[in-house]
């Protein structure tokens, strides 16, 4: 496959100048064109004439799906104070950075988890109705991607619960696994999906 | 040329990687185009240009550069428009 190289000439039909031009490749931040955001620092052809973006090289494309799948989905509940401590409690657990910011890589992981897994889909279910989960008041929000956005809302049409039951639930099986009945081997497997995301 | 050959021509260049997309009027990245958004692979744009039948191909010259031919692909729903300036491949559209 042909890799173009920074500073590489090319040749590209500028838009502005209205004619073939010679180009070169340079690092550039091209916006979207639906206005929403840009791409950073990416290899694209530049008209020597003007220095207009005349075009991306295919090897942009993972940096440019990148871009464009990183759009983030909030998910806002309220939770009784107590689930908010166990979160951070078993975040702080692995000790590999700060549990505010850790916290939401661990729920993360449990989303990609409970989803792949119907006997966790069951176990979310019931936490989320038992008496520890009772209360709330105190905000949560969770930035996610489309990928964990989509896994969110299959395990919602999975359960039948709410956003906040299934967060409920969520960090109660984090409380049973980390917190009440650690199992190395799923610590280690958890830290893993912590470290690669920290 | 006729579709015969520009399709041979267009499969050599995404295979070999000699590739580019043009950006918009204003220098954007074209979202709508989804080779470049990554929508869609450079095999399965292949695979749309092998389908293609001498029906669903037209060739006409590019609105603004004289000489210059732009080819358009319309295989099953898909757009796929491009044109070639040695030795790389430079897509318009490739869209459904």
């Amino acid at each position: 496959m042909k890799i173009f190289k920074l500073g590489e000439k090319s040749k590209g039909v500028c838009s502005d100048c209205k004619k073939v031009v010679p180009t070169t490749f340079k690092l550039c931040t091209v916006p979207l064109s639906s206005g929403k955001g840009s791409v950073d620092d990416i290899l694209a052809a530049t008209c020597d004439k003007c220095d207009h973006v005349v075009s991306i090289p295919q090897q942009s494309t993972p940096r440019i799906k990148e871009a464009l799948n990183t759009k983030k989905h909030s998910i806002e509940v309220r939770l009784p104070r107590h689930l908010l401590d166990i979160l951070l409690l078993a975040s702080d657990s692995f000790e590999i950075g700060n549990p505010e910011l850790l916290k939401d890589s661990l729920i993360r992981h449990y989303i990609g988890r409970v989803e792949s897994d119907k006997n966790l889909i069951k176990t979310i279910k019931k936490l989320s109705q038992s008496d520890f989960a009772k209360g709330a008041g105190y905000r949560l929000s969770l930035k996610v991607n489309d990928a964990i956005f989509e896994r969110f809302e299959r395990i919602r049409k999975l359960t039948s619960l709410n956003k906040t039951q299934i967060l409920k639930g969520l960090i109660l099986l984090i409380n049973e696994d980390i917190l009440q009945h650690p199992l190395k081997k799923k610590l280690n497997e958890v830290e893993s999906a912590l470290l690669a995301s920290a | 040329m006729g579709l015969k050959d520009i399709r041979v021509k267009a499969i050599g260049c995404l295979k070999s990687g000699q590739i580019q997309h043009d950006t918009d009027r204003s220098g954007s990245i074209d979202e709508k185009n989804l080779l470049v958004s990554g929508q869609i692979t450079v095999e399965e744009v292949i695979e749309l240009i092998k389908q293609t039948k001498g029906g669903e191909f037209e060739t006409s010259e590019h609105h603004y550069i004289k000489g210059l031919d732009v080819h358009l692909f319309k295989p099953s729903e898909w757009y796929i428009k491009c044109y070639f300036i040695e030795p790389d491949i430079f897509f318009i559209s490739v869209h459904r």
